[in-house]
């Protein structure tokens, strides 16, 4: 475990190992995408009640899953930023903000473009649809915050704070279905009885969210991958100033005060 | 009159702000009596070592002892001990005078205290020639006047150390050399005060330079 | 004589910062032209203004009566909350008190009281006004508004937290806004839902438990996180 941790926690290290991995994830995620895209939309069936608008569920629930997976990762991020001060685990968090964005909006698009034939309306107050479209508020304020203050260190700071303060209404996205009478439908993969889908229609969208979940791991070790370099060339441009030290000038009489703290001033 | 023993060190303190390093390998003695003048360029981290003392900047590395009495420890001093007194006199212009020195002592003592509290604000205010003032509101006042009263702690405070951010920067001539009276008594008392400072201050001081 | 304070008292500084901080604040508050009846003139004023959208229709007013005092209430508390800080960090009281109470939890609390004080209970305690210019019968009116008393200690939480985190950013009143959303809308959703159900005749509806078990989850989880805050600004 402490391996793991140092390599993630060395920037020299984790660019090796980032520098394997991304490509990795990025050929795996468009290789899959490109297998699954005709057996989502053309060899699995048509839904018996929902008809051919049921291929939109292909994009829908992979956005959905990595909306909130990109907040859950987020947020353990800032709790590992928070206990251990790893910087590199402030940058992860705030890499994968703007994909849990993009997410989330996608989310709630072809959630509207889904609902309008099936519920008659783009946009309904349903439980999961709030919370989702207050996920999206949270990557908002997250990211607004990175860019409000302008010291960066401190901005991690409360862009950790923020992540788990947030981090609170993920289950409620997750869970709301279950606990609330919703009109959303209920999970169907991930359930206690195991999936209720046939497997034609579940092979394509497993391997959706495989690659979406690929391509996130491929954006967010990119983005740390960008930071360190960032980092490295401001460093470059504008060296970090030399630190005070601390010397102890000769005692000051009473007398001659004024003359001592011209030397002292040098 | 109050008598302090006490004891303060620093070893080979680093210290950031913002990402990047202001202090590096400080080491500082200072002991009761002892009136020590902070010398150094703007952001020299004369601000961040008071800061440091006084607790409310970790440092990255290094060790900080302390002794007060019996008590003694490593890393931030206890509360109790100092009286921090930043680079901004923290005065509220709504509240008069003796309202906002109350304010301090309420803050700095026991509810004990209460019986000497008045005695000691009027003796305070009369210290930094506010007497006769204490019941205006703080809204009037100069930024002179506004320094003045936030100098007024140092004689409400009673502690032991003394952190204190460009005391001077509003005084006017005599104000300064009340200023150098309160630290006399202090060192006296066998206090420990350290003074951030531009200006040459008329007081029996150790000189330290950051830069 | 005094006595060494240092000797006599114990460490932390909890209470110590509390009272006199809060006793501060009041008589501040009391000074700065009517600075304590901001919040709850806001309040007054959207009430007002809400009352003028839906227009004149009693059974639209009594339906939508609980929605609009609790967002005018949620909204004047958030809008009064970035204050609460912002004075101390002005003027440079933040790191003197932070010496004597590292953990600033004395502060923090004395803050929170504060805005319970001047904003949220006020604004409870007189939105029974409203809710009968919202065309309830003033005993329907007053459950309705033991519902939102009830919420008001979450609100001025929920706000002073935000307050805290947007406090080192120089838009901080327009981000701690923002960054209400997802801790207040809960609020708001099982604070209305009590209130309705007040205004009915069953006070002790699910949703007025829900909204008190939100009450205790947010004292004990909303603290930490705004201290945190607030010892970052200080930084």
């Amino acid at each position: 475990m402490a391996t793991v941790f140092d390599t993630f926690a060395n920037p020299a290290r984790f660019e090796a190992l980032s520098k394997r991995l991304a490509p990795f994830c990025l050929i795996s995620a468009l290789l899959l995408i490109v297998i699954a895209t005709p057996l989502a939309l053309a060899f699995s069936p048509a839904d018996y009640q929902q008809g051919d608008a049921v291929r939109i569920k292909y994009v829908h629930v992979p956005a959905a899953w990595l909306a909130t997976l990109a907040f859950t990762f987020m947020a353990a991020m800032s709790a590992i930023a928070f206990v251990w001060r790893h910087p590199i685990a402030d940058e992860a968090a705030k890499s994968a903000a703007p994909v849990g964005l993009a997410m989330t909006g996608l989310t709630l698009f072809t959630g509207a473009i889904w609902g309008k034939p099936m519920w008659g309306a783009w946009w309904v107050w349903d439980v999961r649809l709030t919370s989702a479209l207050v996920l999206f508020f949270i990557y908002l304020g997250y990211l607004a915050v990175w860019d409000a203050v302008e010291d960066r260190t401190k901005a991690a700071k409360y862009a950790r704070l923020v992540a788990l303060t947030g981090f609170i209404n993920v289950p409620i996205v997750k869970f709301s279905v279950d606990w609330w009478n919703s009109l959303h439908q209920p999970a169907s993969i991930i359930r206690m009885d195991g999936p209720t889908i046939h497997s034609s229609m579940l092979t394509p969208l497993l391997m959706m969210i495989l690659a979406y979940s690929l391509f996130f791991g491929w954006f967010v070790l990119t983005g740390v991958e960008a930071s360190i370099l960032e980092t490295r060339a401001q460093r470059r441009v504008a060296p970090t100033p030399t630190p005070s030290t601390m010397t102890e000038a000769p005692r000051q009489p009473l007398a001659d005060a004024a003359s001592d703290t011209a030397r002292a001033n040098g | 009159m109050p008598s302090y023993d006490c004891a303060l060190s620093l070893e080979k303190v680093d210290c950031e702000r913002g990402g990047s390093p202001v202090l590096k390998g400080v080491n500082f003695d200072a002991k009761s009596s002892d009136t020590v003048l902070l010398f150094g360029a703007n952001g020299s981290g004369k601000s961040t070592f008071l800061s440091v003392v006084a607790g409310l900047t970790t440092p990255t590395s290094g060790v900080i002892n302390w002794r007060i009495g019996e008590a003694s420890g490593q890393g931030a001093i206890d509360p109790l001990g100092i009286l921090f007194v930043g680079h901004r006199a923290p005065v509220k212009t709504a509240l008069t005078a003796l309202e906002n020195l109350n304010f301090w002592f309420d803050l700095y003592h026991a509810p004990e205290d209460n019986r000497a509290k008045n005695g000691a604000l009027e003796t305070a205010l009369e210290r930094v020639g506010l007497l006769g003032r204490e019941n205006d509101r703080v809204g009037s006042f100069s930024a002179g006047m506004k320094r003045r009263l936030d100098l007024a702690r140092c004689l409400i405070a009673q502690r032991p150390f003394w952190l204190i951010d460009e005391p001077t920067a509003a005084l006017d001539e005599a104000g300064k050399a009340i200023f150098c009276e309160i630290l006399k008594e202090h060192a006296c008392d066998g206090g420990c005060a350290l003074v951030a400072t531009h200006e040459a201050l008329h007081v029996d001081a150790r000189v330290v330079r950051l830069g | 004589m005094l006595t060494p304070a240092w000797c006599a008292l114990a460490k932390g500084g909890f209470t110590r910062t509390l009272w006199p901080v809060l006793a501060r604040d009041l008589k501040t508050a009391t000074r700065t032209g009517g600075g304590w009846l901001q919040a709850l003139f806001f309040f007054a004023v959207f009430c007002t203004a809400a009352v003028f959208a839906i227009g004149p229709e009693r059974a639209a007013l009594s339906q939508t009566a609980a929605a609009m005092i609790w967002l005018g209430g949620a909204f004047a508390v958030q809008l009064a909350a970035p204050g609460i800080f912002s004075v101390d960090l002005e003027d440079g009281a933040l790191p003197a008190l932070a010496a004597e109470n590292p953990s600033l939890s004395g502060y923090y609390c004395a803050k929170v009281l504060l805005l319970i004080m001047l904003a949220s209970a006020p604004i409870a305690l007189l939105s029974p006004v409203f809710f009968i210019f919202f065309a309830l019968s003033p005993g329907n009116a007053l459950s309705a508004s033991a519902a939102v008393l009830m919420g008001a200690p979450t609100l001025a939480l929920t706000a002073a937290t935000t307050a805290a985190l947007g406090s080192g950013s120089k838009g901080g009143g327009v981000l701690s806004t923002a960054l209400a959303a997802p801790i207040v809308t809960p609020v708001i959703i099982f604070g209305v839902a009590a209130s309705e159900q007040a205004a009915t005749g069953v006070f002790f509806s699910p949703e007025l438990r829900i909204l008190g078990a939100l009450t205790l989850f947010y004292a004990v989880a909303l603290p930490p996180i705004a201290i945190s805050a607030l010892r970052v600004t200080l930084e």
